[in-house]
């Protein structure tokens, strides 16, 4: 049995970073991750840098978790997705959610467009 | 290339999609194929198996979902057999076809992704189960 997933959070100036520590984002992490979101908007956070940077593989659950906080976010907030790397990049360009979300290489870039 | 076939079985939860996706990821890149193509092989598998698990066992740990391998000379294909009840393949896939235009939505884009990855994807209903076919051709070197 795989481990629940594992977030860590940081603020950095006025935005919130979340890591996903796992190397998967699929069905198994993605309802925790799709939680984690809810509550952190449900407390305020509206600018957040989804730092994806330790995931290798990721399926349309882990993309369907990452849309659902952009979209829950909607016109009051920003959610942009730093560190995506290799086949994980891959599928964002296949699904065009390279489109759909801001991403950046690493998170001080991410922090710094939040910023603006 | 090495031939021949292998069947893999999980208990239908999530959390044992990663083996199978995993194990198909070793079996493929021994044949071999590029790391990209084991990827892209492992990523629709799983996809398959999303879907078996969710929509056609309804989250029903005690059902069972098995992939067949089979290693050809020209061809990868893995057959992903559930016991979910019969469904409408082609509508399945016209929603995926139009889902493909909408990269915002939400949910849906699993069977969109596994006709990106691969060339051919056939739909049977064997007995009380369905079987979902995935077909990548091997480029010749």
């Amino acid at each position: 049995m795989k481990a629940s997933p594992r977030l860590e959070e940081q603020f950095e100036g006025n935005a919130l970073i979340v890591k996903l520590l796992d190397s998967r984002f699929d069905a198994v992490s993605a309802p925790v991750v799709r939680e984690r979101f809810a509550a952190l908007i449900g407390e305020g956070h509206h600018r957040i840098a989804f730092d994806i940077s330790e995931v290798e593989f990721i399926d349309s659950s882990g993309l369907s978790a990452a849309v659902w906080a952009l979209k829950r976010l909607g016109d009051d907030g920003k959610l942009v997705i730093s560190g995506a790397r290799g086949s994980v990049m891959s599928v964002l360009r296949l699904t065009r959610l390279d489109k759909v979300f801001r991403l950046f290489p690493n998170t001080g870039m991410a922090v710094a467009a939040l910023s603006d | 290339m090495p031939t021949g076939g292998i069947t893999l079985s999980i208990e239908s939860q999530f959390e044992n999609i990663f083996l199978v996706g995993q194990a198909i990821n070793k079996i493929v890149s021994s044949i071999p194929v590029s790391e990209k193509t084991a990827f892209e092989m492992e990523l629709a598998v799983v996809e398959a198996l999303n879907n078996a698990v969710e929509h056609a066992h309804h989250l029903q740990r005690a059902k069972r979902v098995k992939v067949r391998v089979s290693l050809e000379s020209d061809l990868v294909s893995f057959t992903v057999i559930d016991q979910g009840a019969p469904f409408d393949f082609e509508a399945a896939m016209r929603t995926a076809a139009i889902m493909e235009n909408v990269p915002e939505v939400e949910r849906g884009r699993g069977l969109g992704i596994i006709r990106s990855l691969m060339d051919e994807i056939k739909y049977e209903r064997k007995g009380k189960a369905n079987h979902i076919t995935l077909i990548r051709y091997l480029k010749r070197s």
